[in-house]
């Protein structure tokens, strides 16, 4: 388990120095965060564990080129998945229902959870409902609780439209969740 | 729906996650393949030459001796270049040689400078004997002239007396 920035900067420098064993303690810290980030782009299991597949191929084989000045590594995974993801919605554009049997499985049955997981299966398809790139603010912010900065490092748009996308985007989301 | 339950259901979604088999499978296979060097000789050139895998502090041996090469070849081509269109450094140049020669040159201007200029008063001489022959009056003769040609006259009628006596006598007789 990585604790600590300083100790991730260690294994960043033993990783592009080619250590494997590095690299895989990074992998089991980031890759739940860029495969929650893809699911929900993708709306599609199968296809979210591929692309964030190459998304960790593509970094690990292209470490030696990840240069910490100003972008921080977190950010630079998540550039990738966004690329990787554009890159799928070129080839193939889906739009089928997420596996709800799946995606709530972390919330047991009992009856208190029911109403959890309604209310959650709600957000999840008004989410849905949202822009791309309102969706993935949404996504970067509040799920994966990255700060505007990093956002507008991984989005290439600056904090201003960052602010107005979460603004519109958390008003969409309420506005349709009302109309339920 | 208000916003802190909206947020609070957004924070849920992180409970997602991919599942454990997937997650074992992909990191043995990430994890199984080799890095990609940024010196590696099996990189195409067109990769090679991409800004982001150019490293300027490791320069193989190769590089310098194409580098060496390249630098030699521009350097021969721009020599010789200069050497064509350049007037200063023409071999064989000599200074004092192209100094007597324009010397030389500007003699023969004046020479013929000076040859225009004579034929130049002479012509105008002519003019003026020419202008003087044509008119009829005598009036700008040189008196001296006009004695001397009376003279001249005079002594042709004096000297052959006879000759004129037996010339006269000959036309007398031919018109009786």
């Amino acid at each position: 388990m990585i604790d600590g920035i300083e100790n991730e900067k260690d294994l960043l420098r033993k990783a592009i120095g080619g250590e494997s064993s590095a690299f895989g303690l990074l992998y089991d810290k980031y890759q739940p965060r860029i495969y929650r980030f893809v699911f929900f782009r993708v709306s599609q299991r199968e296809e979210a564990e591929d692309i964030t597949h190459q998304v960790f191929l593509n970094a690990w084989k292209r470490i030696e080129y990840f240069d910490d000045h100003g972008l921080p590594f977190a950010s630079w995974l998540f550039r990738i998945a966004r690329n990787k993801v554009i890159d799928h919605y070129r080839t193939k554009k889906t739009t089928e229902p997420i596996d709800d049997e799946f995606s709530f499985a972390f919330i047991s049955d009992n009856e208190d959870n029911i109403d959890k997981k309604m209310a959650l299966k709600n957000v999840y398809s008004a989410l849905s409902k949202l822009s791309e790139d309102q969706r993935e603010i949404i996504i970067l912010r509040f799920v994966e609780g990255l700060k505007n900065k990093e956002i507008s490092q991984i989005t290439n748009k600056n904090q201003g439209t960052i602010r107005v996308l979460q603004y519109r985007a958390i008003k969409n989301l309420k506005n349709i969740l009302r109309e339920k | 729906m208000k916003y802190k339950d909206i947020k609070n259901s957004l924070w849920q979604f992180r409970n997602i996650t991919p599942l454990e088999d997937f997650s074992k499978k992909s990191r043995l296979l990430v994890l199984s393949q080799s890095p990609e060097n940024k010196i590696n000789a099996k990189d195409s050139i067109a990769e090679v030459m991409t800004l982001n895998k150019l490293n300027f502090f490791v320069i193989s041996p190769v590089r310098i001796a194409s580098l060496l090469v390249v630098s030699t070849g521009i350097f021969v081509g721009v020599y010789y270049s200069i050497i064509q269109i350049s007037p200063f450094i023409l071999p064989g140049l000599n200074s004092d040689k192209i100094i007597a020669e324009a010397d030389m040159i500007n003699r023969k201007i004046d020479i013929e400078i000076s040859q225009i200029n004579h034929f130049k008063d002479v012509s105008a001489e002519s003019n003026v004997v020419l202008n003087s022959v044509q008119i009829n009056s005598f009036n700008h003769l040189n008196k001296l002239t006009i004695e001397g040609e009376e003279e001249i006259l005079n002594d042709s009628t004096n000297t052959n007396k006879t000759l004129d006596d037996e010339i006269n006598s000959i036309l007398k007789d031919m018109s009786k």
